[in-house]
């Protein structure tokens, strides 16, 4: 019953989501009141009905109903509840109804606080959001119906995967589907700006918080995966340029140019047409990411049952929506009237030269991540390009966008004076270079690279400081959007140099170890005292113990785990870490190499590793703090004083 | 200049430019004598899993397929079953297979430690991302192989994944 119910409410989704699209996109485009006012009631109606599926779902994991297909091979009943209920979207049918939940709510969201909006705009972007909905909607019940059900009914289910089977895992999902699909709502008001030829501040001031908000959660997504990958995978790496990362990582960097291109285009008129474009690239790229992540043409993780229609719909949706998002642009951008004029100097050129290195970075990560695809659908072989063409080609391109970070702040609008910026930053910078290469060199042992993060990272500390000084000589205040950015620009700055210590002073050792045997690493001693058998809900598992000492100082007791699923088999390595503030020490259980047990054992010692998570964080709170400035929020009541004085005027 | 004449300008000197490139590339990275394999890769020496350093000369007048591979390398990993399946079967003809990792010593460990491999295995880094390049592979990409006779002619080229029966044909030329 619960399952026919959460089906029935997801077509009634559809319908009204067909609903959501076409009223309001035929009233904008007729001037009919009524018409347009269908969109708002529509949106929350779609929200509240996908929700209502959503729960559905949900339940039939809580209660164990296998004859739910998709319960079947996602859940188990000695799952426990918490890993019952992620579970939910632990699946690809599961995923894409989070997808569409998350696509729901954000067209709720702007339902409600669009009240400020001109109908027509607010019709248009409703409706866009509706035509995605469609898609998705209809996707879901096409080829990857989250409540078939098999009759007779399975007795057991095959269980979550294990890998998923993590509390970074609950969070990362939802938390990637919220910046992937808030971006809709960037590429909506792209959409309507073309369709309604208004493209003017206010337009910018309207999609601004929006787009900080889906970039935020995006950044909080994507750490997450990686903070997942680090602890989960037993590999003590944190970024591997697997395409699936690159999948989220692409939007990202382009929602990264889109939001500073936005802020030019609001506080000076300029690059409007190219804001326009960024926002359909953005939103394009993630549907690219879905596109590759959920038809199968990857083969990871993430990647679920392959299906060719299911890879057919997907790509077909992707090419009318990129095909005709591009189609409408090229149709109506000539008509963009551009804006104000700008120096060669100023924070105009300075943020267009960083969208630039950005746009340029985003193409050698794309290129990288089609290429052996492109390669493996002619038929040419599988290969392979890993991290050392990424690293060789990012790194190169996004240095000098961290630096040109620095200056950006601190360059006036319109018209900025290259030799006064020069005079106040010239000695800083040689401050910086010193200090930085200083610092490298104290470390260990000297690396170029390492050298060239300090630099960058106490670049952006040093100029974000200094940002905060002339504000606060100004005599002005500090509006909530000023944290924002400078926190996010700090946050960079403290990822920065976690990145660099982390990949030039890592160090790890395999060793084998018999109880009561110990090894040295980075200054710490590891004793291995032994691993016995330990059961847990859904698993047996081996849990080793690992005394770590430094200085003969006890530090930690560490219990990695080697453990081995009971419903699918598989066998899953769960490190143990001890964080601190500079570095971790991480070790996970190999082999067991003997009857005397003796075990292999992979020890890590990741210095500054928690700087990048810290950073990342720094930047969403920034991202957070960004977007609910209230200069968004009070936009209502100035444009009512705004409208007042213009009636008293006349 | 309309529209459309300077699209149509656009486009031909973008078509150019591609072409262009692709030309340079490629005249580039063919190597001088095309067959023979360069001498400066007999004096090669790259360490073992062990730390041993191991040099490509031990192999020198034996055919030898040289196979360049990294742990992340998806398509690496699927084919070193083959490649041990095709050692057992032509090694009676005196052919080696060596895999060079294009990976840093550590991935290397933790992967022969999940799935070990029976030929020997050395470990390039960097440097052998370098020799691949210069062996005629300039895209970088992985995996590659080649298969050198025993005059030291480099018999065939190949990247990505290399079908057993491919590596089969071209030994039972060279190898009897």
């Amino acid at each position: 019953m619960i399952p026919e119910l959460g089906q029935f409410a997801l077509i009634v989704a559809l319908l009204l989501a067909l609903v959501q699209a076409m009223l309001p996109l035929a009233g904008a485009w007729r001037n009919d009141a009524a018409l347009m006012s269908v969109a708002r009631p529509a949106a929350l109606a779609q929200f509240g009905f996908v929700l209502v599926a959503f729960v559905c779902l949900a339940i039939s994991f809580m209660v164990n109903d296998f004859s739910v297909l998709n319960v079947a091979r996602n859940s188990y009943s000695r799952l426990p509840e918490l890993y019952r209920f992620t579970a939910t979207w632990g699946s690809h049918e599961g995923s894409l109804l989070l997808w569409v939940l998350m696509l729901a709510f954000w067209g709720a969201a702007v339902a409600v606080f669009s009240r400020r909006l001109p109908d027509a705009m607010a019709a248009r972007v409703i409706g866009v959001m509706g035509l995605i909905s469609v898609g998705f909607i209809a996707f879901m019940l096409i080829t990857s119906n989250p409540f078939e059900r098999q009759l007779p009914a399975a007795i057991e289910g095959n269980d979550m995967n294990p890998l998923l089977q993590d509390w970074g895992m609950i969070i990362h999902p939802p938390m990637l589907y919220m910046g992937y699909v808030g971006f809709a709502v960037a590429f909506a008001f792209a959409i309507a700006a073309l369709l309604s030829g208004r493209l003017d501040a206010a337009w910018a001031r309207w999609s601004r918080p929006w787009t900080i908000a889906a970039w935020t959660f995006l950044t909080l997504g994507i750490v997450l995966g990686s903070w997942w990958a680090y602890r989960e995978l037993g590999w003590g790496g944190w970024w591997f340029w697997d395409p699936t990362e690159n999948a989220s990582f692409m939007p990202w960097i382009a929602g990264t140019a889109l939001i500073h291109s936005l802020a030019a285009t609001e506080k000076r008129g300029v690059f409007k047409a190219w804001t326009v474009l960024l926002a359909l690239t953005t939103f394009s790229l993630s549907l690219l990411g879905t596109f590759l992540v959920r038809s199968g043409v990857l083969s990871s993780v993430h990647a679920f049952a392959t299906d060719p229609a299911r890879g057919a719909f997907i790509l077909g949706f992707l090419v009318v929506v990129v095909g005709g998002s591009l189609a409408l642009y090229a149709w109506r951008a000539p008509r963009i009237i551009a804006g104000g004029g700008y120096s060669g100097f100023s924070r105009e050129s300075l943020l267009l030269a960083n969208n630039v290195l950005l746009i340029a970075a985003l193409g050698a990560v794309l290129l990288g991540t089609l290429y052996p695809l492109v390669v493996d659908a002619l038929g040419l072989g599988k290969i392979s390009v890993g991290p050392p063409y990424f690293n060789a080609v990012f790194v190169p391109l996004i240095a000098p966008a961290l630096f040109l970070m620095g200056i950006g702040p601190l360059a006036r609008w319109k018209n900025g004076r290259l030799a006064d910026v020069a005079a106040r930053l010239k000695w800083p910078f040689a401050a910086v270079l010193a200090s930085g290469f200083a610092l490298a060199f104290a470390l260990d042992e000297f690396k170029p690279w390492a050298a060239l993060g300090f630099c960058l990272a106490l670049w952006i500390a040093y100029t974000v400081g200094l940002a905060f000084r002339d504000r606060l000589r100004g005599g002005g205040d500090l509006p909530r959007a000023f944290w924002g950015m400078q926190l996010a620009h700090f946050g960079m700055a403290v990822g920065v140099a976690g990145i660099a210590v982390v990949a030039a002073y890592s160090s790890e050792r395999d060793v084998r170890m018999a109880p009561g045997g110990s090894a040295e690493l980075a200054g710490y001693t590891f004793t291995f005292r032994g691993a016995g058998p330990r059961e847990g809900p859904n698993f047996h598992a081996m849990r080793g113990t690992v005394e770590v000492s430094r200085n003969g100082a006890r530090v930690a007791t560490l219990h990695p785990e080697k453990r081995v699923y009971t419903a699918s088999g598989m066998a899953m390595t769960e490190a143990s870490v001890h964080p601190n503030f500079f570095r971790d020490v991480y070790v996970a259980l190999g082999e067991p190499l003997d009857d005397q047990g003796a075990w292999s054992v992979r020890l890590f010692h990741k210095p500054f590793i928690n700087w990048l998570w810290l950073g990342a964080l720094l930047m969403a709170i920034g991202g957070f703090l960004a977007a609910t400035d209230r200069r968004y929020r009070l936009g209502r009541a100035a444009s009512r004083a705004a409208a007042k004085l213009a009636a008293q005027g006349a | 200049m309309t529209r459309f004449s300077r699209l149509a300008l656009f486009l031909t000197l973008a078509v150019l430019a591609a072409g262009a490139g692709i030309w340079f590339a490629q005249s580039r990275s063919r190597p001088a004598s095309e067959n023979q394999a360069p001498p400066a890769l007999w004096q090669i020496v790259y360490p073992d899993p062990q730390g041993m350093n191991q040099s490509l000369a031990q192999w020198r007048g034996k055919p030898l397929v040289l196979n360049f591979w990294a742990s992340w390398c998806a398509p690496c990993r699927e084919e070193m079953p083959d490649f041990e399946i095709v050692r057992t079967q032509y090694r009676p003809a005196g052919v080696e297979i060596v895999g060079i990792a294009v990976d840093t010593p550590a991935n290397v460990h933790a992967f022969l430690q999940r799935q070990p491999v029976a030929y020997p295995i050395l470990i390039g880094e960097g440097a052998a991302h370098n020799l691949a390049r210069a062996l005629g592979n300039p895209q970088g990409a992985l995996p590659y192989t080649i298969v050198v006779d025993r005059d030291g002619q480099i018999v065939m080229r190949h990247l990505g994944r290399l079908p057993r029966a491919a590596l089969e044909t071209v030994l039972h030329k060279i190898g009897s």
